[in-house]
């Protein structure tokens, strides 16, 4: 199944000359929301899990909102609730706020070369149980870095790299024995994606359909453990306004210590443009 | 008031002054090949009070603005739009219509309200309707702007602001002078 897909997808790189987008699916681009524009989210991301022999399907819903303030700077406001680390009971989770700043931007026709410095800290109501630290609801913690995008004509790439550190109670427990999670890490992604549909732009209305091809990682910095996962995922943007997301998110390598090495996410996004009037 | 005569004759003698309207522009985004950053840009525009309408051209990212009779456009205003969308001008073309005036190549000519200083004219006349570009820093790339710069000596090319240079013309200190060309 995997490998079909990776056909599959790789076959879309090679074989289309076609326009691309940098809205990606698990990842953010160096570009920025329109100034005074406003925009809602909902991401609903389902795991397997396994419990004394019982496998159950087990999610997590966040809801986001945001803002973008300038023609360079963006926030977005989350919460999340779930049931991943209650087996059952699903709760309230998490807060966190993301901030983007987008610092550098060259652009020229159909292309651009963009810079940003992110920052995303989260509070979670979660126990730290595992290697893999994320800013996703699982932790409280704080992560910050760089995104570099590059739109080349219809093609555009994106990578992010940045650090986390987990500031969850158990990390100033005193505890004798060998360290049992990571604190700390580096994140990193690459990410690629591409418009398949339309070919030619007719008009705001058209709906049109992206597949992206998404690899994100995790590296502990003070257990050497880590992971790399290949995420495909397609996207319908619908009225020029509205985003429906859906990926597989898979684990390539790596010896990390994770709740799954697998997920399935579905998210659902509204822009509203211009939604904050100013003068000119 | 001999001082005040003085400086109208010069302003008369260099800067022609004309009753005039720009009509249309046509405006191409840079950084964006997709429909929902074309529609930021769109929503941007069309918010403007002085845009009558846009039509445009996804696959080519361009767009013809229609001005309201009568109204003063801020053509300023048009590339700060673009860039609260998250893009940049990479060309902008205007359309005005003018009394008869003489275009002549580094001089500074009003039309409308605004001022402008043509690169490239040579002393042509034009009767009633004139298309040019602008190239001053916000409606061109960075790359094109520099070989731009090198089409005169004149200092408020690099600001788009009158600089010493202007003062012979008749022009106020820091007034907005677009530079064009045909």
């Amino acid at each position: 199944m995997k490998s079909s897909l990776l056909l599959v997808l790789f076959s879309c790189l090679g074989i289309q000359v076609i326009s691309a987008q940098e809205l990606y699916v698990f990842s953010e681009p160096a570009s920025s929301m329109p100034a005074k524009s406003f925009g809602v989210k909902y991401t609903g991301k389902f795991i397997e899990q396994e419990n004394d022999g019982r496998y159950f399907i087990s999610s997590r819903h966040m809801l986001e909102t945001q803002f973008g303030i300038s023609k360079k700077l963006m926030f977005h406001p989350s919460v999340t609730i779930s049931d991943m680390y209650t087996n059952s009971t699903s709760r309230f989770e998490s807060m966190g706020l993301y901030l983007k700043y987008r610092f550098l931007s060259i652009d020229e026709v159909h292309k651009h070369f963009r810079v940003a410095l992110y920052a995303k800290g989260l509070v979670s109501k979660n126990e730290l149980n595992y290697d893999e630290l994320t800013v996703d609801g699982d932790h409280t913690a704080l992560q910050g870095g760089f995104i570099f995008t590059q739109l080349i004509h219809k093609l555009a790439v994106s990578s992010t790299i940045g650090l986390t550190e987990v500031f969850n109670k158990e990390r100033w427990e005193k505890y004798s024995g060998p360290r049992k999670f990571s604190y700390q890490n580096v994140a990193y992604s690459f990410s690629a994606g591409y418009l398949l549909f339309p070919r030619q732009y007719k008009g705001f209305n058209q709906t049109n359909l992206n597949v992206y091809c998404e690899f994100l990682g995790g590296a502990g910095l003070d257990r050497r453990t880590g992971y790399l996962d290949m995420a495909p995922a397609l996207q319908l943007i619908i009225n020029s306004n509205t985003k429906v997301n859906l990926g597989y998110r898979f684990q390539l390598s790596g010896d990390a210590y994770r709740m799954s090495s697998s997920s399935l996410q579905f998210s659902y996004e509204r822009t509203f443009l211009n939604a904050f009037k100013r003068k000119l | 008031m001999k001082k005040y005569l003085y400086c109208l004759l010069v302003g008369l003698s260099f800067a022609l002054i004309t009753s005039a309207q720009i009509t249309k522009a046509t405006l191409q985004a840079s950084g964006l090949t997709c429909a929902l950053c074309a529609k930021a840009v769109y929503t941007n525009l069309t918010s403007l009070p002085f845009v009558d309408n846009v039509d445009t051209d996804l696959n080519a990212s361009a767009f013809v603005i229609v001005f309201k009779q009568g109204t003063d456009v801020d053509l300023d205003a048009l590339s700060r739009k673009v860039q609260d969308a998250g893009f940049s001008i990479a060309s902008l073309s205007v359309s005005a219509h003018v009394s008869p005036i003489k275009i002549e190549v580094d001089k500074h000519i009003s039309i409308g309200e605004k001022v402008f200083h043509f690169l490239n004219a040579s002393s042509q006349d034009v009767p009633t309707d004139i298309n040019f570009r602008l190239v001053d820093q916000a409606f061109v790339s960075a790359k094109e702007f520099k070989k731009f710069m090198t089409m005169t000596k004149m200092q408020c090319v690099k600001t788009g602001r009158s600089e010493s240079c202007c003062s012979s013309h008749g022009i106020k200190e820091s007034t907005r002078i677009f530079h064009a060309i045909i």
